[in-house]
């Protein structure tokens, strides 16, 4: 009896230190999956993304009212090989955005609320020993609009075997924000601090204003068969500090007033992926993805996304593609006016409702092999390009179209 | 043993609930995190793939992450939706107000 429990035991122990090692990393897949020499060229990507919704449960009205926006967001990539085994890489861009929403923050028709930008930079660092088969890297990021500001930084480690048959990837990625309004002012004499709907001002509702996100976790991807890979990976997040979002409206159940939302200073997430690729034909692959997801915060969710790529030549592939996403709402949600006034948190965020959500579309993939257009005779130029426009559904009646492009520009 | 081992999970009677905080009454989470420990001994105890063997593999859409393109899609996703994650974006930070 005691040597079973002994290996009883010794079973949890295995499957706490197992556990822990699951937590303890990130998946950086896209830096790694390249064949080193395909990164050591220098190279330029400009991507253009397109966005628009419209839907009727905005947040800012409490749960009711427009929540049309537009969205554009042009960016550059490019990445610099330091040598023939590292890389650095800069990311930047500006997005700029109309949104009928938060112009609602003050009911001022076209008010200055109405149009923002977010400006966003990332520089990464990555550095491969072929021979060991490992790579690391660190990367540092920030971004600001009118109402945030973001720093973040993070690293990866990951380790191959077998001749990269196997690669197991791990990672640690940290943002701190500050959620006042006032970065982008003009105005020299300008104050930052947190803002809220037009007639709730006044009342100190939040005493901190910061915002930090831990993520920890790991990925380990699988070459199956000449045809088959699959990549499983888990992430372990943390956020603390204000996690509500300060200008959104609640009403309370018998009370014309609202109320700011109130969520919880903590929420832990865990989501857990898989993806498998498999190449079923010469000219056809399907590419598949499945992720669970549960929070403290009461949500769970389940998606499925399957794309296949019809790939008329090695250059040339158009993919078609489906997404299905389900959400259990979250504990504190309730919508227009049915949140109790008892209740310790309250929120009438759609985001966070029970909800289906369908996304499709098209893309095509285009890069031939001496380029699409040459720039000048050591090579460069406009080596290729991907679009894809796509459709995103929500069962609560939001609907949106978007668009995204790359341009890669190299040698 | 085999029963203990399944009570182990089904039952939530983990020892170390309390650590766990608030996915201690998850036995979900126990089971998918058991299951992936499968995977993962599945995964290690395949046969390779030799380097000569791996023209499909090597195909640019065939690499296991998003494709380029397909990245903005995470981030609006990120912000419309209640769930991140697991997808080699980002999980958190940012506003995502909008």
């Amino acid at each position: 009896m005691e040597a079973k429990q002994a290996v009883v035991v010794a079973a949890t122990k295995t499957f706490y230190l197992l556990l822990f090692t699951f937590f303890a990393s990130d998946y950086v897949a896209a830096q790694n999956e390249l064949p080193p020499k395909e990164k050591r060229t220098a190279a330029i990507e400009i991507l253009y993304d397109y966005y628009q919704q419209t839907g009727n449960h905005s947040a800012v009205t409490g749960g009711q009212g427009t929540e049309e926006l537009k969205y554009n967001a042009p960016a550059v990539v490019i990445y610099l090989p330091t040598d023939s085994l590292g890389q650095i890489t800069v990311k930047a861009g500006v997005d700029a955005y109309s949104s009928a929403s938060q112009d609602n923050i003050d009911f001022n028709i076209s008010s200055a609320s109405a149009q923002d930008a977010r400006t966003h930079v990332a520089i990464a660092y990555s550095r491969e020993k072929p021979k060991k088969q490992q790579s690391w890297g660190a990367n540092t990021s920030g971004s600001v609009e009118s109402d945030y500001l973001s720093f973040g930084l993070g690293g990866f480690y990951s380790k191959g075997w077998h001749n990269y048959n196997t690669v197991l990837t791990t990672s640690a990625q940290a943002f701190f924000d500050d959620c006042r309004w006032g970065w982008l002012s003009a105005d020299p004499d300008r104050q930052l601090q947190l803002i809220f709907p037009e007639e709730l001002r006044g009342t100190v509702w939040f005493d901190h204003y910061k915002r930090y996100t831990t993520t920890l976790s790991v990925g380990l991807t699988q070459l199956l068969t000449p045809r088959l890979n699959v990549d499983f990976f888990v992430d372990g997040v943390w956020q603390n500090g204000l996690l509500s979002t300060t200008f959104h409206r609640v009403y309370l159940q018998g009370q014309s007033r609202p109320v700011v939302e109130n969520l919880p200073e903590n929420r832990y997430k865990l989501p857990l992926g898989i993806r498998v690729n498999w190449f079923a034909a010469r000219h056809f692959l399907v590419r598949s993805y499945y992720r669970f997801y549960t929070d403290n915060w009461g949500v769970q969710a389940h998606t499925v996304e399957v794309e296949s790529s019809l790939k008329f030549s090695p250059f040339f592939s158009i993919i078609p593609f489906y997404r299905l996403y389900w959400q259990d709402g979250s504990t504190w949600f309730n919508a227009f006016g049915q949140a109790s006034s008892s209740a310790e948190f309250y929120t009438s965020d759609f985001d966070l409702s029970r909800f289906t959500a369908h996304k499709f579309g098209i893309g095509i993939n285009y890069a031939p092999l001496r380029g699409v257009w040459r720039f000048n005779a050591k090579g460069y130029g406009w080596q290729g390009v991907q679009l894809r426009i796509g459709s995103y559904l929500r069962s609560d009646g939001l609907e949106a179209f978007y668009l995204s492009s790359v341009f890669y520009v190299g040698k | 043993m085999i029963a203990k081992i399944r009570s182990f999970f089904t039952s939530c009677s983990l020892p170390m609930r309390k650590h766990l905080g608030p996915f201690a009454n998850q036995c979900t989470i126990a089971r998918l995190l058991m299951l992936g420990l499968i995977l993962l001994f599945i995964f290690t105890s395949c046969a390779t793939v030799p380097a000569y063997d791996r023209a499909y593999l090597n195909d640019e859409e065939m690499k296991l992450s998003q494709l380029n393109c397909a990245h903005f899609e995470s981030y609006f996703q990120i912000i419309r939706e209640g769930a991140s994650g697991a997808d080699g974006g980002k999980t958190g930070g940012g506003c995502g107000c909008n």
